[in-house]
């Protein structure tokens, strides 16, 4: 499994592109950090130990999906109070429990994950008010857009659970004869569960809320 | 005449319609690309499988209450079994695909609205295996049943044009006299 060096992650925080950009961001190849390695106030995560499940319209009600293959990692501070995420998806991980919609949804018309591999959300320093909130760039399938977060630490669970609200036709998802919402909606949330290892500082941010 | 009731004949046709319709659409549906206009299909499909499932639970009380009537003495035997098995197999059938269809739409965990009007439980729990499995066994059943009504409406026609006995009128509308 590869984790994204935190000097990385700062970079792309730093540079942390502020306008649509047409062409797919660039994603540098992700190195495997030893764990031991991983900072006090940071650490890294992917499926294993975290979920990201999202949930689109069908028929007027809910449907849900979700990705089977990620990496990312987050980097908490105390002075100030900081969250920061870097996840990177695997876009042909999407999975909906039924072979033949997973194929759909990777095909050109939706995800089109040949083309387009992978998804980033990259945010800067999260913002604390009744829950955090984390703007941020999604890259997805080409396109670069501001999505914000909405996040809350567990410190006795010692998660991060997220959640944000996506438009499909925004990114692209869901081309042609599917663009205009009809049976598959408009709408999609986002949510995580981000398992922190036990011995990371969670506990600092979190008893601030 | 030695005829089925009214309503087991109404069952009988109004099924048959039906489950036509299912096939139909169901052979048509799979060998097209997903497409809003598809899923459409898809969802009517489902809807008259419901429909098919209850309309037969409705059939299988009517015909304990009101059992068919006997085959002609004249008939031999082995074409009696022959038919007895049919039908048993036609009856089971045609529970078993609605029954895996609905088992298959639920491990995929796609919302069933009955004719789009109101929303009826998916029963068991996703799962990509269990979508998989169900689907094949929809679709395996599919070409059993198909085989099985090809035989039942050949033989009611072999009855008809070759025996010119009165099995087939047994399931038709009675003659009005004039």
């Amino acid at each position: 499994m590869h984790f994204f060096p935190n000097i990385l992650f700062a970079a792309f925080a730093a540079a942390a592109p502020a306008s649509p950009a047409a062409a797919p961001a660039p994603v540098p190849v992700p190195v495997p950090v030893p764990v031991t390695t991983v900072p006090s106030k940071g650490f890294a995560f992917n499926q294993a130990s975290s979920q990201l499940q999202f949930t689109g319209s069908y028929d007027g009600e809910a449907i849900e999906g979700t990705f089977k293959s990620f990496a990312g990692n987050v980097q908490l501070s105390t002075a100030p109070v900081g969250v920061k995420f870097d996840v990177l998806v695997q876009v042909a991980s999407i999975n909906t429990d039924y072979a033949e919609r997973d194929e759909m949804l990777k095909s050109a018309a939706w995800f089109d994950a040949k083309k387009y591999p992978t998804a980033r959300f990259v945010s800067g320093v999260c913002v604390q008010a009744k829950v955090w909130s984390c703007p941020g760039t999604l890259s997805l399938h080409g396109i670069s857009k501001a999505v914000t977060l909405q996040v809350a630490l567990d410190s006795a669970k010692q998660t991060i659970t997220g959640s944000a609200k996506l438009k499909r036709k925004e990114f692209g998802i869901g081309s042609g004869e599917w663009e205009d919402a009809g049976i598959i909606g408009p709408d999609v949330s986002i949510r995580f569960t981000v398992k922190a290892a036990p011995a990371l500082p969670l506990k600092a941010p979190a008893t601030r809320q | 005449m030695n005829s089925y009731t009214g309503t087991a004949k109404v069952l009988h046709w109004l099924i048959a319609l039906m489950v036509l319709g299912a096939i139909s659409a169901g052979f048509y549906m799979t060998s097209q690309a997903l497409s809003p206009q598809i899923i459409k299909i898809y969802m009517t499909h489902k809807s008259v499988g419901v429909s098919i499932f209850l309309l037969m639970l409705a059939r299988l009380l009517w015909r304990l209450k009101s059992p068919p009537p006997a085959l002609p003495a004249a008939l031999p035997a082995w074409q009696k079994t022959v038919s007895r098995l049919t039908h048993l197999a036609l009856y089971l059938l045609l529970f078993l695909m609605p029954i895996s269809g609905y088992l298959m739409n639920s491990a995929t965990g796609t919302p069933m609205k009955y004719f789009g009007l109101f929303r009826l439980p998916n029963v068991i729990a996703r799962s990509a295996d269990a979508s998989a499995l169900w689907k094949a066994v929809h679709g395996y059943l599919a070409f059993a049943l198909c085989a099985l009504i090809a035989l039942h409406v050949l033989a009611a026609l072999k009855h008809y044009f070759v025996d010119r006995d009165q099995i087939l009128q047994r399931m038709l509308p009675n003659r009005r006299k004039i």
